[in-house]
């Protein structure tokens, strides 16, 4: 690889202690989505990060956050070092051009009554993609190509006339045209058949290599997070339990929560007993952890520790931090320098 | 010795469009036991979820049920007059079929999200399918009802008067699972129960309706194209390819033992959690 960041150029999207509560009115109960988030995105080399979390994790609002539809109760997001919130005009175009999303459901982001095309035509005049109308055809037509389709299957038609995995891909080719630095992909195949969750995640990895666009993965799903990611953040009730190696976090998890994670994937074995054998707690507990480890009370091996304060990240390993008592032998690194400890793609790439 | 709760006898299902007759379940047989929980997996198009909606009697245009059979054995407890008979389900009336759901046959959907109705309240809507098969109940018996359906998902009994907005994804499913057994059905079909929830929560449910399946005596028909899910989940399978059943057999043989390579495949495209494979 030989375009290196410069130094000291700032980063593509960074969070800084972002912290978003909800509710909190008159006699209504606050809900803490994301806590003292601090995380960097960066452009270059270009990066597939994983961001997984059950629901309720804070993972979605997340990504609310960072396209700027939401506003952080404290702390701020910035993009290319500047704050959301203090960019003018011309920077903010710029940000919603450089950073695209991926929704979750490939039915709603489209209206029924507009043909397919509309959702490609949209961002074409919008950011001033194409000056003639043959040239916008073109556009659309290398767009889709590049995700698998066949333009003159697809274009003309109505939503509804198409697959799950074919809006899904259009959606694709769409953020394609925008040619955007980096896209956030928010369970882009969860509601797609198993069979067509292949192509898709490959689209994605093909965009990052080719187009070099840097992707954060939002999923619940380990295995297809595993299949394309470099680096993993797991959230639990808005807090970071493990980061780090993808592959480390995977194949040893460290953090009682990413163990249960992963034990409860079925695995297509069918000797190997769900979840280990291990009984789960019925309910997760809404209740307020207080001061404490947010996972203390489903937590098989809590401790005194775990019920007065919340552990900080342990580096236990290189490229790896866990939020957990467990390991407390080892140095601790700050919430702030939760992006020291991620791999960079250079040294990992397995082509 | 246990006795076959459902037949399915070479049943053959086209569905019709302007341009050509596509044959969505094409001559497939296969029987499920009383207590089995049995699977049905393939991928989408396969006709897996076809083969349900016709047990259920739920085939309809441009579909159309062209041949075979589908027994069905009611044990004790059925509605009259149903009750310990075994009847041909493609043979029964509409009012007949509609007796037959939910009380003999009942379904868990897919996708519990959408399935209930946003403006009611969950115990308006459990009570339904109790009002819909003439049971007539006091308030205070509907109440009594109520709690003990919802304690036996593991649900709190307040949430009867919730909406479905207020519930998250798990706890709209396992309304779902207690509407199903309101009426202590003999077999439940559930229709990929748990694909939009988190692999915590799914098997949250799962083990909560395998609990309840055991405790009504009931059979399950789960289809899905989960085989992780499968795997962890029924005695027996049978996989599907193309509106044909590829292979049947014990989970255990399927798995160790794959014979057919539409099978093997299946099993070979599950993500891997031990090694990366390129996609592009």
């Amino acid at each position: 690889m030989n375009e290196m960041r410069e130094l000291n150029s700032p980063a593509l999207l960074q969070t800084r202690g972002v912290t978003k509560v909800f509710g909190g009115g008159i006699g209504k109960s606050k809900t803490t989505a994301i806590e003292n988030f601090t995380f960097t995105i960066e452009g270059e080399p270009p990066s597939i990060t994983a961001l997984v979390g059950e629901s309720g994790s804070g993972k979605s609002t997340l990504a609310q956050l960072l396209l700027g539809l939401m506003t952080p109760t404290s702390g701020e997001v910035l993009y290319l070092g500047k704050s959301l919130d203090r960019m003018d005009a011309s920077e903010k175009q710029q940000f919603r051009r450089d950073i695209q999303i991926i929704f979750q459901d490939p039915f709603d982001v489209y209206n029924p009554v507009y043909k397919v095309d509309h959702l490609l035509t949209v961002p074409i005049e919008k950011f001033h993609l194409a000056s003639s109308k043959s040239e916008r055809k073109q556009l659309m037509e290398s767009a889709l190509v590049a995700v698998g389709l066949d333009p003159q299957e697809l274009l003309g038609r109505y939503p509804h006339q198409l697959s799950g995995g074919q809006r899904q891909r259009i959606a694709i080719a769409r953020v394609l045209l925008i040619r955007p630095r980096m896209i956030i992909a928010d369970e882009p195949v969860s509601m797609v058949d198993a069979s067509l969750r292949a192509s898709i995640l490959a689209n994605l990895q093909q965009l990052n290599r080719d187009f070099r666009i840097s992707i954060l993965y939002i999923t619940h799903d380990l295995a297809t997070a595993f299949q394309i990611s470099t680096n993993i953040v797991v959230l639990y009730r808005g807090s970071v339990v493990e980061a780090g190696d993808i592959t480390e976090v995977i194949q040893s998890p460290k953090h009682p929560y990413t163990q249960l994670l992963i034990d409860s994937i079925p695995k297509p074995n069918p000797s190997q007993k769900w979840g280990g054998g291990a009984t789960l707690s019925r309910t997760s507990s809404a209740a307020d952890p207080g001061q404490g480890c947010k996972f203390a009370d489903r937590c098989p091996h809590v401790m005194q520790a775990c019920r007065i304060s919340r552990p900080p990240l342990f580096k236990t390993e290189e490229h790896r931090a866990v939020a957990c008592f467990l390991y407390n032998d080892v140095p601790q690194i700050g919430l702030e320098d939760l992006d020291t400890i991620f791999v960079s793609r250079q040294t990992t790439d397995n082509g | 010795m246990s006795i076959s709760i459902l037949e399915v006898n070479d049943l053959k299902i086209n569905y019709y469009t302007p341009n050509r007759v596509i044959k969505a379940v094409d001559g497939i047989s296969f029987d499920i036991q009383s207590g089995e929980r049995f699977g049905l997996v393939g991928e989408s198009g396969s006709g897996k979820s076809t083969v349900a909606m016709a047990i259920l009697g739920l085939i309809k245009q441009p579909g159309r049920v062209e041949s075979g059979e589908i027994w069905f054995t009611n044990g004790n407890g059925g509605e009259e007059p149903l009750a310990n008979t075994r009847v041909n389900i493609r043979s029964l009336s509409l009012e007949q079929i509609r007796r037959l759901r939910l009380a003999g046959v009942a379904l868990v959907p897919q996708g519990a999200m959408n399935s209930l109705n946003p403006v009611k309240k969950i115990r308006a809507q459990m009570l339904d399918g109790m009002v819909d098969h003439g049971i007539l109940l006091s308030g205070h018996e509907k109440d009594e009802r109520i709690k003990e359906l919802l304690e036996s998902v593991g649900l709190r009994q307040e949430v009867a008067n919730m909406y479905p907005h207020e519930l998250s994804g798990g706890m709209k499913q396992r309304v779902a699972i207690a509407i199903a057994i309101s009426l202590r059905p003999k077999l439940i079909i559930a229709d990929e129960p748990t694909s939009a929830l988190d692999v915590i929560v799914q098997r949250q449910v799962m083990e909560t309706l395998f609990e309840l399946q055991d405790r009504l005596q009931a059979s399950v028909l789960m289809v899905g194209h989960d085989m992780g899910l499968m795997a962890q989940s029924v005695h027996r399978l049978g996989v599907m390819y193309a509106g044909k059943l590829v292979e049947v057999g014990e989970v255990t043989d399927i798995f160790g033992h794959p014979q057919d390579s539409y099978t093997q495949r299946l099993i070979a495209s599950l993500p891997s959690l031990t090694r990366k494979s390129s996609l592009v």
